[in-house]
């Protein structure tokens, strides 16, 4: 391997890495705060392209006013979900919380898929191209739309991180996945924290389903391989460290590069799965996992 | 004459309780004769061809509660080691020329020895990281099949040998109604047998069953053994009864269909997802003119039961009886006992 | 001598929640637990019982080193527990949550669930014993939990806060209860806060504090040693 090749498969897996780390910290945060493993999270980037695509052709507007208006569909879609289905669940829920949540993401999951399917169609719908050109990068050229991807994925990364961290509202989410009764002692409102957690994961996931468009367009089974990669991250790390993910997302994301360039791209998921359950099988916690509390 | 009644009765009740420990109730033997009677009783080829198919999604739905219901683990990988049983058989039959018959079981033992590995590693983690990898690795399956183009000509699709020389669902029904009868036999011997026991006593609080002594890892193990054999086992028969195999029966969308008749039916009773799937294939079968609506209300269906009936049939079933049994118990109650 | 702890301690990330702890609990005794909310009783009791596998130390029973050894492991070599929150398995009946440790517990039986039965009788389980454990309020449950633990022939029995709960007209007869099981021929551990429990039942006993032993005695002894007296009180009260 030359070192052309090298850098290019750093920044091939570097870019989507990017991708990863903004699917996986919603799963992750979801699962942190509500205890949901979300099945329907690709759902939700699938729903972001078809926001994004909507809005680009139908509304006519620029790229990015597409993109934010995608998240802001995730987010309100999310919120609606969350209060429809979880909220009820919650409220009857009489343990085995886990596996029943995770059925009702994948009835979520199921329902969307062909909803889409059955109103908009099967076909690729996609816009040639957000921005075009290509921007040179270490001797490489990259197409400006994956930069731009890239950094819009990174931003929503850095906002949502600094929310987390410095706002009142992101410390009570904080709070509520470290402790849920304890949280509620202080006087947090779950409810309200855990609609808003739904919807800003689904949000998330809008965007990167948004931000893709001209490379990867909308269809109704779209959601299928960044769910399963994100949970090859959130799994990878340990799940409900969303701190962790941001290291996973790349790490996946290379991962994916190399084998696939070296293997070809069929091999690209069994390398990624076989890692993973060596990682699993040495520290059940995954890589940076805490041990949860008996 | 008295002891010639208590005699009968006293066989009455010793069959009863034979038939018992396999998990046969007067009324389940009924239900099966009856079923066995259908293709005499039945003369329409297409409702015949449906209760195959019921068949067929009844006894993965046992299968699949045999791991969700007892050991607390929804094999997301059920639809890919399905597959994996088909493609070994119709492969095996296609290049080597082994009898279709000899190939369903080499498929379901197959399906069971990947079954074992799986389990193996990730049995060690929770239900959900357990079900989770085992969807990774039934992706991966479809994957390969896929990709392996040389051997299972991927998307273009297998034509496979059937087993007989006719296309009529007659000579089907009978394959998969002893295929569904001995898999409920067997299920139902096992979960009520000690294994159950273990089973349930490790799904329902793991730690409290190992400090009773429960071997976790290898009950699990031998739980999700038995399951993934019982869904290669289905596969097979899918393979022969089908005639053509495309990657797509290993698509989590097959899971899904299987954990909803699972679940519709009831965690936990392996009587309840069989029944299920007498409801709920016709009855989608018939609204398969709703094209993706279908699956819509699939969807919505699982999240209704999740929502407001998590237990399922069985658990409804359970708790009308326990109200028949307390009004039992309190009419007789006193009576049994004049002098309390 | 049945079990014998050396040095044992276990670590959470920074916090040592068991330092330095070595005990010896003879044969026949009840041997009392006590101290403060997070002293890290339960912490040790899991080092023990096989949940938790100490940084440092060592478990001898019956001359063999037993540490890490898993919960499994430890059941079949004749130690038993029950939980601070009781633990049952919610979806089988009451008879099967014994059945299943009469089974798997480590020693064969004709008919298990004949024994099942008569285990329950013995704590004095008063429900039908076919109820759904779902169906159980908690003093029946801790009885169930106590039967189950009996259930795998144990030679020694971890209680943690068995006697939390209880009230005072109900203290009498489980007193009693723990009693009869020690005179079945079972050594008991037993962590708790009740003080007539430990007074009533308990030959020694000693005191965790902040993860450490401070004290290992006689009862009275220990009640009136004032470093005991200061771990429970805080430091004012005691002048
Ligand atoms: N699994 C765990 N992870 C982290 N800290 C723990 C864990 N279990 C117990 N602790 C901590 O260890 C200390 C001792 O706890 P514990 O043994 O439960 O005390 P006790 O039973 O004496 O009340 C406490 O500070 C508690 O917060
Ligand atoms: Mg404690």
């Amino acid at each position: 391997m030359d070192s052309t090749v090298i850098s290019d498969l750093l920044v091939g897996g570097i870019l989507r890495g990017g991708m990863y780390v903004l699917m996986a910290m919603g799963l992750s945060l979801v699962f942190g705060v509500m205890r949901i493993p979300n099945f329907a999270h690709g759902e939700f980037y699938m729903l972001g392209a078809y926001f994004s695509y909507f809005a680009c052709t139908l509304g006519g507007f620029p790229p990015a006013i597409a993109i934010v208006l995608a998240g802001i569909g995730g987010f309100v879609c999310g919120a609606l979900m969350e209060k429809v289905t979880f909220y009820p669940l919650r409220k009857r829920s009489r343990g085995d919380w886990i596996m029943n949540s995770f059925l009702v993401t994948a009835g979520l999951s199921f329902i969307l898929q062909n909803l889409a399917q059955a109103l908009v169609g099967t076909d690729f719908k996609g816009v040639p191209q957000y921005w075009g050109g290509s921007i040179n990068f270490a001797g490489l050229s990259v197409s400006t739309d994956r930069i731009v991807g890239f950094l819009i994925a990174m931003a929503s990364v850095a906002i949502f991180w600094l929310f987390l961290k410095k706002t009142r509202t992101g410390n009570a989410i904080r709070a509520v996945s470290e402790h849920e009764t304890g949280a509620m002692l202080m006087g947090i409102e779950l409810n309200k924290i855990h609609t808003l957690t739904f919807a800003l994961s689904s949000m998330l996931a809008a965007i990167a389903g948004a931000a893709l468009l001209s490379i990867i367009p909308a269809y109704p089974t779209m959601g299928l391989q960044p769910l399963y990669k994100s949970w090859f991250v959130v799994i990878l790390v340990g799940l409900g460290n969303i701190q962790a993910t941001i290291i996973g997302g790349f790490l996946v994301g290379v991962i994916e590069a190399v084998s696939s360039f070296s293997l070809g791209a069929m091999w690209q998921d069994v390398v990624s799965l076989s890692i993973i359950i060596l990682v699993l099988l040495v520290k059940p916690t995954g890589l940076f996992g805490k041990k949860m509390k008996v | 004459m008295i002891s010639e009644k208590s005699l009968e009765t006293g066989f009455v009740k010793n069959l009863k309780h034979n038939l018992g420990n396999f998990g046969l109730s007067p009324v389940a033997i009924g239900l099966f004769v009856l079923l066995g009677f259908a293709p005499y009783l039945i003369g329409d080829e297409y409702i015949l061809r449906l209760l195959v198919i019921s068949l067929l999604f009844g006894t993965l739905a046992m299968g699949f509660d045999l791991s969700a219901g007892y050991i607390d683990v929804a094999n997301w990988g059920y639809a890919g080691l399905m597959g994996l049983g088909a493609y070994t058989s119709a492969l095996l039959l296609t290049n080597l020329g082994i009898s279709p018959w000899i190939g369903t079981l080499a498929g379901a033992f197959m399906a069971a020895i990947f079954g074992l590995l799986i389990g193996v590693l990730t049995l060690k983690m929770d239900g959900m990281f357990a079900a989770i990898l085992a969807w990774f690795i039934g992706l991966i399956l479809m994957a390969l099949t896929t990709s392996l183009t040389g051997l299972t000509r991927g998307a273009l699709g297998l034509n496979v040998d059937l087993y007989f020389n006719t296309g009529w669902s007659k000579p089907y029904f009978y394959v998969i109604f002893v295929i569904c009868i001995v898999t409920y036999i067997v299920l139902r011997r096992v979960t009520n047998s000690n294994l159950g026991l273990a089973f349930s006593a490790l799904g329902q609080d793991a730690e409290a069953a190992r400090t009773c002594g429960v071997d976790p890892m290898k009950y699990k193990v031998i739980n999700f053994t038995i399951s993934c054999f019982v869904a290669g086992l289905c596969g097979g028969f899918y393979a022969h009864f089908m005639g053509i195999l495309t990657p797509d029966i290993m698509s989590t969308k097959h899971t899904v269909e299987v954990l909803v008749i699972a679940y519709i039916g009831g965690r936990r009773s392996i009587w309840g997802p069989l029944l299920a799937a007498f409801l709920v294939v016709p009855v989608f079968e018939y609204l398969n003119f709703l094209m993706e609506f279908k699956y819509v209300i699939y969807g919505l269906l699982l999240i209704l039961v999740m929502i407001f009936y998590p237990g399922g049939i069985a658990h409804f079933y359970n708790y009308i009886v326990g109200i028949f049994n307390e009004k039992k118990r309190k009419l007789t109650g006193p009576e049994s006992n004049p002098f309390a | 001598m049945l079990l014998k702890t050396e040095g044992v301690e276990k670590r959470f990330g920074g916090l040592v929640a068991v330092k330095d702890v070595s005990i010896t609990v003879n044969k026949g005794e009840i041997f009392g637990l006590i101290g403060p909310n997070g002293a890290g009783k339960t912490t040790f009791l899991n080092c023990i019982s096989g949940f938790y596998k100490p940084e440092k130390g060592k478990i001898t029973f019956k001359e063999q080193e037993i540490t890490g050894l898993s919960p499994t492991q430890l059941c079949h070599k004749g130690i038993a527990r029950t939980f601070q929150i009781v633990r049952s398995f919610p979806k089988l009946s009451a008879l099967d949550n014994v059945k299943v440790a009469v089974v798997y517990g480590g020693k064969q039986h004709k008919n298990p669930e004949k024994h099942a039965k008569e285990l329950m009788d013995f704590v004095g389980f008063n429900a039908a014993k076919d109820v759904l454990a779902d169906n159980l309020n908690t003093m029946q449950l801790k009885r169930l939990e106590l039967a189950r633990a009996l259930a795998t022939n144990s030679e020694l029995l971890l209680l943690d806060e068995v006697a939390a709960g209880l009230t005072p007209s109900e203290l009498p007869d489980f007193i009693d209860l723990i009693r009869r099981i020690r005179d079945s021929g079972v050594t008991i551990i037993c962590i708790e806060h009740v003080m007539k429990f430990i007074m009533g039942v308990c030959d020694r006993i000693a005191v965790l504090n902040f993860g450490a032993k401070i004290a290992e005695g006689a009862v009275e002894e220990i009640l009136n040693n004032p470093e005991v007296m200061k771990a429970y009180l805080g430091e004012e009260n005691v002048h």
